[in-house]
């Protein structure tokens, strides 16, 4: 056994974490072989026992399942094509106005969010069904590029959302809770975007042009019903999962098995439910399973030996002693949190820094729920800031050659969206309400 | 020889194939057992009171019995801005290298000890105590070195064939 103090402990595991995922090996292996590396160093054979209660622990959470069952819900919709109706609906809606498909899309993708969940499902049916509509009208290439990723990586954000179930039970908030406080957050930063894209199309009309009078000439009544049969059944959907949370009728894991029930009946209303499509949903929510959880079972571990060996203490004092106090500590959280973000994947993030930050949060004296809504929109910005963009990466399977969308325009398409977000936590900052105000409203406060 | 390790290499493909088709119909299960627990308790006012346990062991089942699948699928993310400049073979020996750290250690120990648990568990016919209906909890123990296992062998059929490609210029076994 060799003694290293809580300080060499968080060097050698943080460092080791960097290097190897540089290096370009799974994240999830390497979480729990550093853990348990530093662990049997440190403390010899005991550590397979808190491998083993880590890992058991993870897998028999409760709250976890919900994730599953979200992911399976999402998928569902996917197949049920009812976003392909949503964006012809807006398309003859909303097409007359400069930038109206731009706006369409990020308006699609925050009522996919609230349906999906899942940042790939989202960006990828966005760059299906939005991208090829917009270039072909003209549309400025940033321009479209960046309403596909900010537009798609709300789904991870506007609950029910995967993050969150992964987050209450990291930071011991209840998840119902924290679906309530992000919803709003979720709006406003939809409504920022779609703000964004109406002033820059109105300030230089050449960058999206309104689509042809010819091409959205359709009758009022064809037109209501469009929207109608397209928003209805899945705004019925949210509601009755997030009200049934909301009016504490329901757990968040029962609400996602009775939306996923939902989904599936949806599926057969609209008339695109088959044995097959049923099948591969399910194979592609276990597939996504077993992707986080290695990641949950890793992350456990690591978390486990770090606390244990002190290295929690470590950062919290690391970061009350940054200068400017409570509000410098917060933005060093921030800082490190938006850093690790360009590098680790968001469940890594929540899965590592969630355990080790939430107390930091409490010992600073802000609200837990307030300040898991700053992180979480903060992890906004780490779906979009290269090198590890997942937007980035899902948009880029959706393009076609013939698009000639390069990465660059990509990148330059989004930095506006930096600066958007920015600004929805400065806003947050300034009115905690926009986080705190729906929870408070909830029935049974408790989920 | 060869022939010998085609054989198992397929064969252990097979195997975490076949448990990705076969245990993706837990998800349905989940979705049946705990909406019927939900509408029992809002329609007739009477849960179940298995519903709870059944929903932990059918999830803690669905989450390690596909990782071997995921692993065959190669589905664990990674970051690859350094891996996109070295060349295929250079990524490939980082991998097999790195794995006889990162991976194996880690499976070993996560069998092992779960063996351990398992079989403490039977020889003493443990029961659930999480809710107040106190199944036995020995099958959900047993289910979790048998999932490590099936990771282990789909690592060990990827070792053999990173090692093959290495040796025989890039050639698929």
């Amino acid at each position: 056994m060799i003694d290293m103090s809580p300080e060499l402990v968080t060097v050698v595991m943080f460092g080791l974490l960097v290097v190897f995922v540089l290096l370009g090996y799974p994240l999830a292996f390497i979480l729990g072989s550093v853990g348990l590396g530093v662990g049997f160093i440190t403390s010899g054979l005991p550590v397979f026992e808190i491998v083993y209660l880590r890992m058991y622990g993870a897998i028999t959470t409760y709250t976890f399942l919900a994730m599953p069952l979200f992911v399976f819900m999402g998928l569902m919709m996917e197949r049920s094509g009812v976003s392909d109706s949503l964006f012809e609906a807006l398309h003859v809606w909303l097409g007359g106005f400069r930038g109206g498909l731009a706006i369409a899309t990020v308006l699609i993708g925050t009522l996919l969010a609230a349906t999906v969940g899942v940042i790939a499902a989202s960006v990828t049916m966005l760059g299906l069904i939005a991208m090829p509509a917009m270039l072909k009208r003209g549309y400025n290439k940033e321009l479209a590029c960046g309403a596909v990723c900010a537009g798609g990586s709300l789904g991870i954000l506007i609950p029910p959302s995967v993050m969150l179930v992964l987050y209450g039970p990291m930071a011991n908030i209840s998840v119902g809770k924290l679906f309530m406080g992000a919803f709003m957050p979720g709006f406003l930063l939809s409504a920022l975007y779609c703000t964004y894209i109406g002033i820059m199309s109105f300030l230089k009309p050449e960058l999206a042009p309104s689509v042809a009078l010819e091409e959205r000439r359709v009758p009022f009544l064809r037109k209501s019903y469009m929207l109608v049969t397209s928003l209805v059944p899945p705004l019925i959907l949210i509601l009755a999962v997030l009200g049934s949370i909301f009016l504490g009728i329901a757990a968040p894991t029962e609400a996602a098995a009775v939306g996923a029930l939902a989904s599936v009946l949806m599926c057969l209303a609209y008339r695109r439910l088959t044995l097959t499509k049923l099948k591969e949903a399910m194979l592609g929510t276990a597939r996504v399973t077993g992707m986080a959880f290695m990641v949950v079972i890793g992350a456990s571990i690591f978390t486990g030996v770090f606390i244990k060996l002190g290295g929690a203490d470590v950062v919290m004092n690391f970061v009350l002693s940054a200068p400017g106090g409570r509000w410098g500590a917060f933005a060093l959280i921030m800082f490190i949190t938006l850093i690790l973000g360009m590098f680790i994947d968001w469940i890594g993030i929540i899965l590592v820094m969630i355990p080790i930050m939430a107390p930091v949060g409490v010992a600073l004296n802000f609200d837990p729920l307030w300040f898991a809504m700053m992180l979480i929109v903060n992890l906004q910005l780490s779906f979009i800031t290269p090198p590890l963009a997942y937007a980035i990466f899902f948009l880029q399977g959706t393009l076609k050659p013939e698009m000639e969308v390069t990465t660059m325009h990509i990148i330059r398409g989004i930095l506006p969206y930096i600066g958007l977000i920015s600004l929805g936590l400065l806003l947050m900052v300034k009115f905690p309400q926009i986080a705190l105000w729906l929870p408070d409203k909830m029935i049974r406060k408790a989920w | 020889m060869l022939k010998v390790l085609r054989f198992i290499v397929k064969h252990i493909e097979n195997i975490s194939e076949w448990s990705g088709s076969l245990f993706r119909y837990i998800v349905p299960l989940l979705v049946f057992t705990i909406t019927y627990d939900v509408f029992l308790r809002y329609v007739f006012n009477a849960p179940t009171k298995w519903s709870y346990d059944i929903t932990y062991m059918l999830g803690g089942t669905l989450m390690l019995m596909m990782q071997a699948y995921t692993l065959f699928h190669k589905g664990h993310v990674n970051i690859d801005i350094l891996q996109r400049t070295f060349p295929p073979k250079a990524n490939l020996l980082i991998d097999t290298i790195f794995s006889l750290f990162l991976f194996f250690p880690l499976m070993l120990v996560l069998f092992y000890s779960s063996l351990r648990h398992a079989i403490t568990s039977i020889a003493l016919h443990e029961l659930s105590n999480v809710g107040f209906w106190r199944p036995i909890l020995y099958p959900f123990r047993t289910m979790i070195p048998v999932a490590w296992f099936l990771v282990l062998l789909q690592g060990i059929a990827t070792f053999i064939r990173n090692i093959y490609s290495l040796t025989h210029r890039g050639q698929e076994l």
